[in-house]
């Protein structure tokens, strides 16, 4: 299956939100970035590939410790968010499924929160291997799924129950590459060795208010999914997510842990 | 501007997407050729776009 609907619901929805990511979508992502980092093992003057950048945090950081850093996002708005915001990133739009690399040309290839928005996360992973050096290193982070996740479990309940999923694009399953067995594998799949994994216990911070109207601004799966149903669906939708998450609620806001999964390897 | 903008260097490292190939760059049209793959991928304010999907076919 190609996925293509999917694809274009993804660019187009991170397009639209490249404007609200340090409000929304960064009030988690960015949490993932130093172990990310440690665990590609990054060092000064390391030529290292940040595969879907969006607005450029995690290329920067690891510009700012010395890294010679290229990012690449398929969604324009993303790219000019990153060159506005740091500028002299060299920055560019790009497939993380046909990088437009050489083959060994990189030392790192790290990717933050991206590869379940791709259509086909096994080629991007098959791209990284290709790029790297040997010896050279790859490490993404996944959102850890509904079954050990507070907010994924509650979001799924959800739309398990008021949602019809099949009024959009087929998409990929969300969490193919969620459990570190899975992302052993398709590391492995990869030719990659030296795998390691580790849990980092993000949490996602919304401001008080209408927790719904935040989360749809987190992402793009979920909000694709709701605004796909019927009017009075959504709402129902909207009043079963605000309730669930009432136990996360203080007077600062919502904390609601949301953890996720650092997979590294090593490119023999 | 964007003529300015674009790095030449950063040519060096890149490669048609589809192909792997390196890449001739067009100035005038801001745009990095692919002979081999028959497509130019435009360079809007000094950023390449590249994507396939995005690129202009070439003919032979």
């Amino acid at each position: 299956m190609q996925f293509t609907g999917f694809r274009d619901d993804e660019r187009n929805g991170w397009n639209a939100r490249a404007d609200v990511y340090d409000v929304a979508t960064a009030q988690a992502t960015l949490q993932s970035i130093p172990m990310l980092l440690h665990m590609a093992r990054l060092y000064h003057g390391a030529r290292v590939l940040d595969m879907g950048c969006g607005p450029g945090y995690l290329a920067a950081t690891a510009a700012a410790l010395g890294a010679e850093v290229t990012g690449i996002d398929f969604a324009e708005a993303m790219v000019a968010q990153a060159r506005a915001r740091f500028p002299g990133l060299d920055v560019r739009q790009g497939d993380a499924e046909a990088l437009d690399m050489g083959d060994a040309s990189v030392d790192i290839v790290a990717s933050n929160i991206v590869l379940f928005h791709l259509a086909d996360p096994a080629r991007a992973i098959a791209e990284a291997a290709r790029v790297l050096r040997p010896g050279g290193r790859f490490a993404f982070s996944q959102w850890v799924g509904p079954e050990s996740s507070d907010l994924y479990r509650e979001v799924a309940a959800v739309l398990a129950e008021h949602a019809d999923v099949s009024r959009l694009s087929p998409a990929p399953d969300a969490y193919a590459l969620s459990t570190p067995a899975a992302a052993r594998a398709a590391m492995k799949e990869a030719g990659f060795e030296q795998i390691e994994t580790k849990a980092v216990r993000n949490v996602l911070r919304a401001p008080v208010g209408d927790f719904f109207a935040f989360f749809m601004k987190f992402g793009v799966r979920v909000p694709r999914i709701v605004e796909a149903q019927e009017p009075a669906v959504q709402d129902r939708i909207r009043d079963a997510i605000n309730a669930r998450v009432e136990p996360w609620r203080s007077a600062s806001g919502f904390e609601i842990p949301m953890p996720s999964l650092i997979i590294a390897g090593a490119k023999p | 501007m964007s003529a300015a903008k674009f790095d030449r260097r950063m040519l060096e490292a890149l490669v048609c997407p589809e192909t792997r190939a390196p890449l001739r760059y067009d100035a005038e049209a801001q745009e990095l050729i692919s002979k081999a793959a028959h497509l130019a991928f435009p360079i809007r304010n000094g950023i390449p776009i590249m994507l396939v999907d995005e690129a202009r076919k070439l003919e032979d």
